[in-house]
């Protein structure tokens, strides 16, 4: 149906999922020059890298910490049943300390990857 | 109770919600509008949209039905379902924006240049959605029938209908305001009681759950009132289904699509970790107050519907019931919300991949496509609206449970090692995917049906119920093995689609909007 008429000032686009990754193509001279030199290959491979390295260190902390936490209470029952006035601590830690938690190691990681990104996009501009 | 309060609120958020999708319908014009909002969605509208989506029946009655009966191992479950977005966040959540597909089938293509993987993964979404509908009606008829007596299958008519209504009148434009709102009506509608009956129990002078099971008392770990066997297994499982689960479900990836670029994706999702973290704060009160106050559950109850029966247990007279329909109002907040964005990501997947070219070819390319669109939502709710009526009697979390541990076993390793692996093979993809959901799937008929003695939940029962733990890391070990296998059904420009997926945009020069 696009294809037939002419472009009106509003365009119909009759599958946006489709042509999505056709428009996604267009792409500028730093990613023409990554592909065209090892130089922006060795960029790329290190971008990626260091978002990794970063994920991987955010899952493996806070999962290291929650996993953690079950096999404390299971062998520490003491642990698990000590309770803060009326409420036992396994509610006050799973139920709700937790989630700032969560909430930290989520802000820090989108924080550092924008950083890597930064980093990445000042080297692209230099090599321009 | 007094059924006419409850039954006013359930009015009012279903007039409400039609309302809203009515005037989304106003400004919705274009296709491109239809499915993606036109891309004009904020990061808070859309975070709290996507939180509105998410909030399921499972988590405004489940989560706190199944502490309730099941005791402390059971806080772990909104701690899952929150922790599922970290993982969405830190392995996939701006590289999908970045890759531009609109569905996990557009990613699986777009990425594997391979119209059989997207085909495999069309049929998978289309399942996990139609296991997670199934639920929402399950509870809408749940709840319904708690506030005035009526048959389980009215209640979920009524969201079927609504939902319908909504969905193919308006597309995600409207749908997007909808849901946003939904968060904040569920927020308030279990905050509000939350604090009303916190503050009676404080009054009373706050008495402890007295009811103490064979292995200890409720508050000890890996022993609730009633603790399943293998409580321990059981909970790792379920908490890594939760963690990478998340990522695979239909209709997640839809909502970052209408985030502007790869970060405004990231930011949304830690508003999202915000929201929802917030919200799962509330239903372990309630569970604990019911603990309290409704030792045992009234005859011909399912511990589901606990939220809804509390407040007059604590309260009887006109305050308790004005609690308990404000938690009713909300329940169906929450069944319309996951129902609707549920019913427009399926109807997306069966309208792309099963419907389109054929319907076109039929009518001679006269039919719009915003007309295939709405058969193909009336076709994605009507299917688990009927087997909903088949459907055991599986609680509501732990169904939700395991559409959760399908799409981890399937859809997240494609996902995964699609945006960090550059070795990732077709072949190899595609046995994943088929190993995965083989087990998966088959764990979860063998379950609903009752083999294995699923229902004492000896081993074998549990490892079918659970089965994220062993499930997950087999098809995560097949697709790589077969990867590094078959390295010349790796696609040839895997490396620039890699550039393509983790590239900030000003780098990638590409164009956001549509």
């Amino acid at each position: 149906m696009a294809d037939t008429t002419p472009p009106p000032k509003r365009v119909r686009i009759t599958s946006p999922r489709r042509d999505a990754r056709r428009r996604g193509e267009r792409r500028s001279d730093a990613v023409e020059l990554t592909e065209q030199t090892g130089l922006g290959e060795v960029y790329l491979t290190a971008l990626l890298r260091a978002q990794l390295r970063l994920a991987l260190a955010v899952l493996l902390g806070v999962g290291g910490l929650l996993f953690a936490l079950p096999a404390l209470f299971l062998l520490n029952p003491a642990v698990a049943r000590a309770s803060v006035g009326p409420v036992p601590v396994s509610w006050l830690v799973v139920g709700v300390v937790v989630y700032p938690v969560v909430y930290a190691a989520a802000r820090l990681h989108v924080r550092q990857s924008e950083r890597i990104e930064r980093d990445f996009t000042d080297l692209m501009n230099r090599q321009q | 109770m007094t059924s006419s309060w409850g039954l006013l609120a359930i009015t009012l958020v279903c007039v409400v919600t039609v309302a809203v999708g009515a005037l989304g319908l106003r400004l919705s014009r274009t296709t491109s509008d239809f499915y993606v909002a036109g891309r004009t969605v904020t990061a808070g509208w859309n975070a709290s949209a996507i939180s509105g989506e998410y909030l399921s029946a499972a988590s405004f009655l489940g989560v706190a039905g199944i502490v309730y009966s099941l005791g402390t191992d059971m806080l772990w479950l909104p701690v899952g379902y929150t922790l599922g977005y970290l993982v969405l966040l830190v392995l996939v959540a701006a590289p999908l924006r970045r890759s531009g597909a609109y569905t996990i089938p557009d990613f699986a293509e777009a990425r594997l240049q391979s119209r059989r993987i997207r085909s495999i993964s069309s049929l998978l979404v289309i399942a996990i959605g139609w296991l997670y509908l199934l639920p929402q009606f399950q509870g809408a008829g749940l709840a319904l029938q708690t506030v005035t007596g009526a048959h389980p299958a009215i209640g979920s008519l009524v969201v079927a209908v609504v939902v319908l209504a909504s969905v193919a009148a308006g597309g995600m434009r409207s749908i997007t305001l909808v849901q946003a709102m939904q968060y904040w009506i569920k927020l308030v509608a279990i905050a509000v009681p939350s604090f009303v009956l916190l503050w009676i129990w404080l009054r009373d002078g706050q008495p402890l759950p007295s009811v103490t099971s064979p292995n200890g008392p409720f508050n000890g770990p890996g022993a609730g009132y009633a603790a399943r066997e293998h409580p321990v297994y059981a909970t790792y499982s379920t908490l890594l289904a939760l963690c990478f689960g998340t990522m695979g479900l239909p209709h997640v990836l839809v909502r970052f699509y209408t985030n502007p670029d790869g970060r405004a994706a990231r930011r949304t999702t830690v508003i999202v970790i915000g929201l929802i973290g917030l919200f799962y704060v509330f239903p372990p009160i309630i569970a604990m107050l019911a603990r309290i106050y409704l030792p045992a559950l009234p005859p011909g109850t399912r511990a589901d519907s606990i939220v809804l029966l509390l407040p007059s247990a604590m309260v009887p007279g006109t305050l308790g019931d004005l609690l308990s329909a404000i938690l009713a109002g909300g329940a169906f907040a929450a069944f319309l919300s996951t129902a609707s964005g549920l019913t427009v990501s399926v109807a997306g997947v069966i309208d792309q991949d099963l419907f389109s070219g054929r319907l076109n070819r039929r009518s001679g390319g006269d039919l719009p496509r915003t007309h295939s669109f709405r058969l193909a939502s009336a076709v994605a709710i009507l299917v688990p609206y009927a087997a909903s009526w088949f459907w055991g009697q599986v609680t509501l979390a732990d169904t939700v449970g395991m559409a959760f541990a399908v799409a981890a076993s399937t859809l997240s390793p494609v996902l995964v090692l699609g945006v960090w692996w550059r070795r990732l093979s077709v072949t190899g993809a595609l046995a994943g995917l088929a190993v995965g959901g083989a087990l998966a799937i088959g764990a979860t008929v063998a379950t609903v049906a009752g083999w294995g003695g699923s229902s004492d939940r000896g081993w074998i029962g549990t490892l079918l119920a659970q089965p994220a733990a062993w499930s997950m890391p087999i098809a995560f070990a097949t697709t790589v093995i077969v990867s590094l296998a078959t390295p010349g059904s790796v696609p040839k420009n895997a490396a620039r689609i890699l550039v393509r997926l983790h590239a900030p945009e000003e780098v990638a020069g590409r164009h956001t909007d549509a």
